[in-house]
């Protein structure tokens, strides 16, 4: 059986092993690596290059961490952060997350949508702020709280998107929503 | 990464309705698994090296106790007494043996030396 985060964690941070920080990255790597992949509108290469840049800022501040939030919640802010002080130094072309309106969709109409890989369609269709937050909150599983502390953005704002984004997508997925059925 | 379902609905506050429940596989589902490719052993490579800083820290947690109850077990010793008999015992052996008196010195300079091969080989 392997060991658990906090295991892994305390070891880091007792004795800065690196063995046990690399089963951490490996155990994390596919899921930041996507994750970073959003924060950098899908360039592999500088997706790649944010989620190093977090791995190593986590292991420098390790011993800061508290585990009152989950790793990899920690590991997801971490990256996003990163991505923000990129984006605002024009480093990377990113998204504005304050943004409320969603991008036209009137090529995206309903009939559109009869089978579920069009799901990742529909998704193309809301804007950055929703996608992300309904990507953590239904593909990552992070609860709302946790979703809304990655993004940095207030819970309330954050159930904004969700609802929001869902509104949308079941407006234009309803061919194969399974309560229409 | 949350795998179970009714954690998720009591965490967000409410249980999930037929929409959200497909949205949620379907997503998942469409998650593909990056494979690491050499990505971790690079990530460990860009670490700061952090074991020459553990290494003397070591030297001291082991060291400064050492000294310390080297100290208070020699400031018990009887000096004075003990000079006499090593004095007496290295008058004795001159008398006796120039031969036993260069094998010890040879003894004591090849613990020594070894001692030092052993502290410093790990820094090389």
């Amino acid at each position: 059986m392997s060991p658990s985060d906090e295991t892994l964690i305390a070891r880091v941070v007792a004795t800065r092993d690196q063995h046990a920080f690399g089963q951490l990255v490996l155990r994390y790597q596919s899921q930041l690596r996507i994750w970073a992949r959003r924060l950098c509108d899908g360039d592999v290469h500088l997706a790649d290059d944010l989620a190093q840049e977090t791995f190593i800022k986590a292991y420098a501040a390790l011993p800061g961490f508290r585990a009152e939030a989950r790793f990899s919640t920690w590991l997801y802010r971490i990256a996003f952060n990163i991505a923000a002080n990129r984006w605002r130094s024009k480093k990377i072309e990113w998204c504005e997350l304050d943004e409320s309106t969603d991008q036209p969709a009137e090529h995206c109409e309903a009939q559109q949508f009869a089978a579920k890989k069009d799901v990742e369609a529909a998704m193309q269709t809301l804007s950055p702020a929703q996608q992300m937050a309904l990507r953590l909150c239904f593909e990552d599983g992070f609860s709302h709280e946790e979703a809304a502390h990655i993004m940095n953005l207030p819970l309330g704002t954050l159930k904004t998107h969700v609802s929001r984004g869902k509104q949308k997508l079941q407006s234009l997925l309803a061919a194969w929503n399974p309560a229409n059925a | 990464m949350n795998p179970d379902q009714d954690d998720f609905n009591m965490i967000n506050g409410g249980p999930e309705d037929d929409f959200e429940r497909m949205l949620r596989r379907q997503l998942q589902n469409s998650t593909p698994y990056v494979p690491d490719e050499g990505f971790s052993a690079q990530v460990l490579a860009a670490l700061p090296a952090a074991r020459a800083q553990s290494r003397w820290r070591e030297r001291l947690m082991i060291g400064v106790p050492v000294l310390i109850i080297s100290l208070l077990v020699f400031s018990q010793l009887p000096w004075l007494e003990m000079t006499y008999i090593v004095q007496a015992w290295i008058q004795g052996a001159m008398s006796t043996s120039w031969t036993l008196l260069a094998a010890l010195a040879a003894g004591a300079f090849s613990l020594l030396t070894a001692g030092c091969y052993w502290y410093f080989a790990d820094e090389k």
